[in-house]
């Protein structure tokens, strides 16, 4: 999935977005920042799993906008950002995705209508 | 009530000429190749018809097995061969207009072939309210998300 660059700031689009939420863990730490901001350690508890594997989650929830994380002293602490949730640019995340593969499909066919024209 | 502006832009650079480049945004059955008959990322497009000219109505239904259908609709502003195309479009719901833009296509030549430029200017309009939608309970939109969530993950 292509991040998609637009006014000033990185919208992630839907297909990250429902990455980060195709999974049981992650789903977990989704509901448990929706209580609050949490430290990694915190999060980490209760998931059977080793510290590594369970920081790859966080990652790819980092990734989709839906939860970020600042050191705090010798604590990283995670928060829920819902508003990566927003409909609009979800929307033009979308739109813009469509275009990428549109344009792609369009210019296949433009290569392909000079080469037929040069023969 | 919601109104959000956003612009974006798609850049290629294609071995073909600015002339062919332009045929295939401005000859129907050329333009329906490649933006109306496609199923990738599980869109497809019902009852497309395009009058490319200038004034000239181009429209179609999108449909989306998880998102929904989407009426597009979109009039000619100005049709220059071989180096631009302006229209404006909207695409609305069966209740609710989403948005309106303008999309600009600019085709360069560029070495032997060409640079292609699609920019969208946009607004939205009752599709989503960033700000009521960050104030709504985190727990319903995680819900309803993580449902669609494990729809695509099924399908």
């Amino acid at each position: 999935m292509i991040v998609s660059h637009m006014a000033n700031r990185i919208t992630p689009g839907l297909d990250t977005l429902f990455q980060a939420l195709a999974d049981p863990t992650r789903r977990a730490v989704i509901a448990r920042l929706g209580r609050g901001p949490a430290p990694v350690k915190e999060l980490a508890g209760p998931h059977d799993m080793a510290l590594p594997s369970f920081l790859k989650h966080l990652d790819m929830l980092e990734r989709s906008g839906l939860v970020r994380s600042r050191k705090s002293g010798r604590v990283r602490v995670c928060t829920l950002h819902p508003e990566a949730f927003a409909v609009a640019d979800a929307w033009i995340a979308q739109q813009k995705q469509l275009w990428e593969g549109r344009i792609d499909r369009m210019a296949a066919l433009a290569e392909e209508l000079e080469r037929k024209e040069m023969e | 009530m919601s109104t959000d502006f956003q612009t974006f832009d798609v850049t290629r650079e294609i071995a073909a000429r600015p002339e062919t480049v332009y045929r295939t945004w401005a000859e129907p059955d050329l333009k329906r190749r490649w933006f109306a008959a496609d199923a990738s990322n599980g869109w497809h497009t019902e009852g497309y018809e395009a009058d490319l000219r200038v004034g000239g109505v181009e429209r179609g239904r999108f449909l989306h097995d998880e998102i929904g259908g989407f009426d597009f609709e979109a009039r000619y502003i100005q049709m220059r061969a071989p180096g631009r195309l302006v229209y404006s479009y909207t695409m609305a719901t069966a209740e609710t207009l989403l948005s309106a833009s303008l999309a600009t296509v600019c085709i360069h030549a560029h070495g032997p072939g060409s640079r292609v430029i699609y920019t969208e200017q946009a607004v939205f309009l009752d599709g989503g309210d960033r700000r009521e939608t960050r104030q709504a309970g985190t727990a319903d939109m995680i819900a309803k998300m993580t449902e669609i969530a494990m729809e695509v993950e099924d399908a």
